[in-house]
């Protein structure tokens, strides 16, 4: 395989809340560890309290780790040090938010919203305008001159999503990251802008890291997927494979219900532990597999190589029951 | 299940001027679930509400006619109204996540609401809510938390106890699982089927999610554009004889396990909330769109229990 | 925006009398005589050769509170619009970086806001030279605080928004960010604090000079009020030396009231004339039947 676009290696990132004598630990991710390829979409999903948005936004230099690397073709980004990136490192990441409606600036118009990107990047110039008609158009939305001067209030849903795609890649990025882009979206429209992120990853040979909690949208979409919980990853592996025989038992719950079935689940509802977690797997107070071995000492990975897309690791002690 | 508890008959409503609801017909029975779909500009929160009269300035309501167990909701003035509500028909509220005040506890809220429908005496309040709290499987400490304190899943079974408290006929519960994660809301889904077999209330479940209702509700009335145009029992959505919008929004979802096709979404773009048009408002999308599509589209009925707005389908038929 | 003003009643109302007060205080001054001129006996009640009377030391009471408008309204304009801005950059950078910034600049904020403010100002106005340099200082110093409170809560809440992140993502500078992107949102908050922050201008200025603490020498709504008090106006009936000045600072400050309401109306759809009134309680949803 070559080598990955972004490879992020033993990521945490943590939270203190509350302070006086004895502050608590939020842990919103630990020792992530994944990589991104070009042309390829990893799906980061989890429940919410998992840890994904977190990842996503600590790759988009939003938020800082407290440990771990994250790296762009073999140069490490100072994710731990500090939330200041030159316009050259910004470039290469950009993201996608969930909301659309809060994603744009209700004053300003859509033209000023690509010609930012476009002008701090130096791809401004005299042909600004149609430029970022052009870069519209590149994302659905046609003619694009004719949104240019429109205000967000006016586009419906869909559309203000297209013109976050269309600012996210004004810059070229390298790196696309999703936050749930369709969350919230109406169900016909979702499907058109997943396909409109798989169609521009290939033809810009971006990598895209797509945070969602929609499992079948991203069997869909993903090549690979993430599975999360309580900050940690229990499984990841190729999407179709990790989606259509999970390996981990939260990997089994998540699907079980996700599949709008009345069978019974393999385990209740519960909260993952993030807040002064205990050691051993945060899933084993919810496992009916569990044993004792589960709730003390560190779990070890599972690693199965599979002919593409990487290898299929399960962290867990019984994997596969 | 023939003891029909809400029934919407040509309902009509607009804001202001703007006609948003253009003569859309429901009926549930008891201990049943109706599954209410339709995208964002549809209508569905409107049809409900707009039914039971819950929403406020500048709505109107513009024709047609609610009877609730078997009183019209119309002739009713502010007093008769209040006493149904609640009593008769209990709303579970879009966010109810967030509807919950964040100033008072969950038993000053539940006290509020007994109070409010005349249960003056304190000793039965307090009985009254810890069942409410045990009804939904929370401790009756729940009732000393602010909602704050409690997890999304917890705060909308706080959400349902409350709807429940005075046994109410009818529960409407206008999306109420959008904002939580699928196991929680497995959770809730199974609740609420627990609690109407117990209870035997009606239930109206709206929602934008169409594949959550094909296994959960009995049946599903699919709303496009402010009319209904749909409604058939579960296991007959999306088949052959049904509407082409209903076929293209299950198409457009992302296929399960197992199945073999490729999603595709419906091409074009929904009316806003408030275009209309005297005909079919689907037709610029639909793909077998003829110039018969140009008449108003009635609801006909297929069999007993399925009904198409699409002339294509349901052919002459009244 | 300065449409919807416009058609807004209250603010149109506003507006047309605040206008009216600036018109003549730039424009009034060429069309009365000299009101530091001795015109005629002092504390003469109004007739046809002085429309307003005389004050009690003969000068023309029209003249003085016509050419006192332009003191009083200019200082207060340019100390409002002054307030705002120094609230707006600290409570915006307090708000927009956090942290230590925050910390330390909430502090000032806070102490600025817990020393006394009317003491304060009688202190600092009797020990700087008279003069509209000093009142304005006096003025602003006092006045800074509460505004950049309110400036750095909004501009809090908008940091966390979407858009924000959007845009530092794509490379904007903090300043850029701040100034393009966060304070255009908060338009129709900093349009109503230059409102306030001039109602506040005015009536503290004309305060500090009823009390003798401005420039005594200058004509000014709040100097020919001080003056009118100090010549025995009330003990001699002579209404008419401070009645035309009050009424001119009432109208005023009326006027700033009418256009905030209008800009909160305008801002706010659920606060516009029609809507919220009525009986307590949920009112169903009318049904009106077309025939």
């Amino acid at each position: 395989m070559t080598a990955p676009l972004l490879r992020v290696t033993d990521l945490t990132v943590q939270f203190t809340r509350g302070g006086g004598f004895r502050p608590r630990i939020l842990r919103a991710a630990h020792r992530v560890s994944f990589d991104l390829h070009r042309g390829e979409v990893v799906a980061l999903v989890g429940e919410s309290g998992s840890g994904k948005s977190t990842i996503g936004r600590v790759v988009a230099r939003l938020l800082q780790a407290r440990s771990g690397t994250v790296a762009l073709d073999g140069r490490e980004l100072p994710v731990t040090r500090h939330l200041r990136a030159d316009k050259a490192t910004r470039s290469r990441v950009q993201m996608i938010f969930q909301d659309p409606y809060a994603s744009l600036n209700p004053v300003h118009t859509i033209y000023h919203h690509l010609a930012r990107p476009l002008t701090l990047h130096g791809h401004g110039g005299t042909h600004l305008r149609s430029t970022a008609a052009a870069l519209l158009e590149s994302a659905g939305l046609a003619p694009g001159d004719a949104f240019l001067d429109r205000k967000p209030h006016a586009l419906s849903g869909g559309q203000r999503q297209r013109v976050a795609i269309a600012r996210a890649l004004a810059p070229r990025p390298d790196v696309l990251v999703a936050d749930e882009p369709t969350a919230s979206l109406d169900v016909s429209v979702r499907m058109e802008v997943l396909l409109l992120l798989r169609r521009l990853l290939e033809a810009r040979g971006l990598g895209v890291l797509l945070i969602t909690h929609d499992l079948a949208a991203a069997r869909w979409i993903a090549d690979r997927i993430v599975v999360l919980y309580a900050g940690q990853v229990m499984e990841q592996g190729p999407a179709e494979s990790v989606l259509s025989s999970p390996q981990h038992p939260y990997t089994q719950l998540l699907v079980a219900a996700a599949a709008h079935t009345s069978a019974p689940l393999p385990a209740g509802p519960g909260a993952p532990p993030v807040i002064d977690p205990p050691p051993g797997c945060p899933f084993a107070e919810r496992c009916r597999n569990a044993t004792t071995a589960c709730r003390t000492g560190t779990i070890p990975d599972h690693i199965r190589p599979t002919t593409h897309a990487g290898p299929w690791v399960t962290r867990c002690l019984h994997p596969g029951s | 299940m023939n003891d029909v508890v809400l029934h919407i008959q040509d309902l009509r409503v607009a804001y202001g001027s703007t006609a948003v609801l253009h003569g859309a017909s429901l009926r549930v029975s008891a201990g049943e679930v109706l599954g209410l779909v339709g995208e964002s500009g549809s209508g569905k929160s409107t049809l409900v509400q707009g039914a039971l009269r819950m929403l406020g300035r500048p709505a109107v309501i513009t024709g047609g006619d609610v009877i609730l167990d078997g009183q019209s909701l119309f002739d009713l003035d502010a007093a008769g109204l209040r006493r149904m509500w609640w009593n008769t028909v209990s709303l579970v509220p879009q966010n109810a996540l967030n509807a919950l005040n964040p100033m008072l506890t969950i038993g000053a809220h539940v006290d509020d609401t007994l109070l409010a429908h005349g249960i003056t005496d304190a000793a039965d309040r307090r009985r009254r809510a810890i069942d409410a709290m045990a009804l939904v499987d929370l401790l009756p400490d729940t009732l000393t938390a602010h909602p704050h304190m409690l997890s999304g899943g917890m705060r909308q079974r706080v959400a349902i106890a409350l709807a429940l408290l005075l046994e109410p006929r009818l529960v409407v519960f206008d999306e109420p699982t959008t904002a939580l994660d699928v196991v929680v809301e497995r959770d809730i889904l199974d609740r609420i089927r627990a609690l109407q077999a117990e209870r035997g209330f009606a239930a109206v479940f709206i929602t934008h999610d169409i594949s959550l209702l094909l296994t959960f509700a009995d049946r599903i009335a699919v709303l496009y554009a402010g009319r209904v145009v749909e409604v058939a029992p579960a296991r007959a959505l999306g088949g052959p004889s049904s509407h082409p919008y209903t076929v293209g929004l299950l198409g457009a979802l992302p296929p399960k396990l197992g199945e073999d096709r490729t999603a595709v979404p419906i091409a074009g773009v929904a009316p806003r909330a408030g275009q209309t048009t005297p005909g079919c408002a689907f037709a610029p999308r639909c793909t077998h769109a003829s110039p018969k599509c140009e008449e108003p589209q009635a609801l006909r009925a297929l069999t007993d229990h399925h009904h198409v707005a699409c002339h294509r389908v349901a052919g002459e038929r009244p | 925006m300065m449409r919807a003003l416009w058609e807004n009643p209250q603010a149109r109302a506003g507006l047309v009398v605040f206008g009216a007060m600036l018109a003549v205080a730039l424009v009034g001054p060429f069309l009365v005589g000299d009101p530091d001129a001795f015109v005629a006996r002092p504390l003469s009640p109004p007739s046809m050769d002085h429309l307003l009377g005389t004050t009690g030391q003969g000068q023309d009471v029209l003249a003085q509170t016509v050419v006192g408008a332009r003191t009083t309204l200019g200082l207060g304009v340019l100390v409002g619009l002054l307030v705002v801005a120094i609230g707006s950059v600290v409570g915006g950078l307090a708000g927009y970086f956090g942290g230590k910034v925050d910390e330390l600049l909430s502090l000032l904020i806070n102490v600025s806001l817990v020393l006394p403010g009317l003491p304060l100002m009688v202190v600092l106005a009797a020990y700087l030279p008279a003069g509209p340099g000093s009142m304005a200082a006096v003025l602003v110093v006092t006045g800074w605080a509460w505004n950049a409170r309110v400036v750095r809560s909004q501009v809090l809440s908008l940091r966390k928004r979407d858009f924000v992140d959007a845009a530092i993502v794509a490379g904007e500078s903090p300043l850029r960010v701040l100034v393009v992107e966060i304070l255009p949102n908060m338009a129709s908050l900093l349009g109503g604090a230059v409102i306030g922050a001039t109602t506040y201008a005015i009536g503290a200025q004309v305060g500090l000079e009823f009390l003798g603490l401005g420039d005594l020498s200058a004509i000014t709504w709040g100097t020919n009020l001080y003056w009118a008090t100090n010549d025995s106006a009330l003990l001699t009936g002579s209404w008419w030396t401070f009645v035309p000045t009050g009424a001119a600072i009432a109208l005023t400050g009326f006027a700033l009231a009418l256009l905030n309401f209008g800009l909160d109306g305008v801002t706010n759809p659920a606060l516009a004339a029609g809507a919220g009134t009525g009986a307590p309680g949920p009112q169903p949803t009318p049904v009106r039947r077309s025939p």
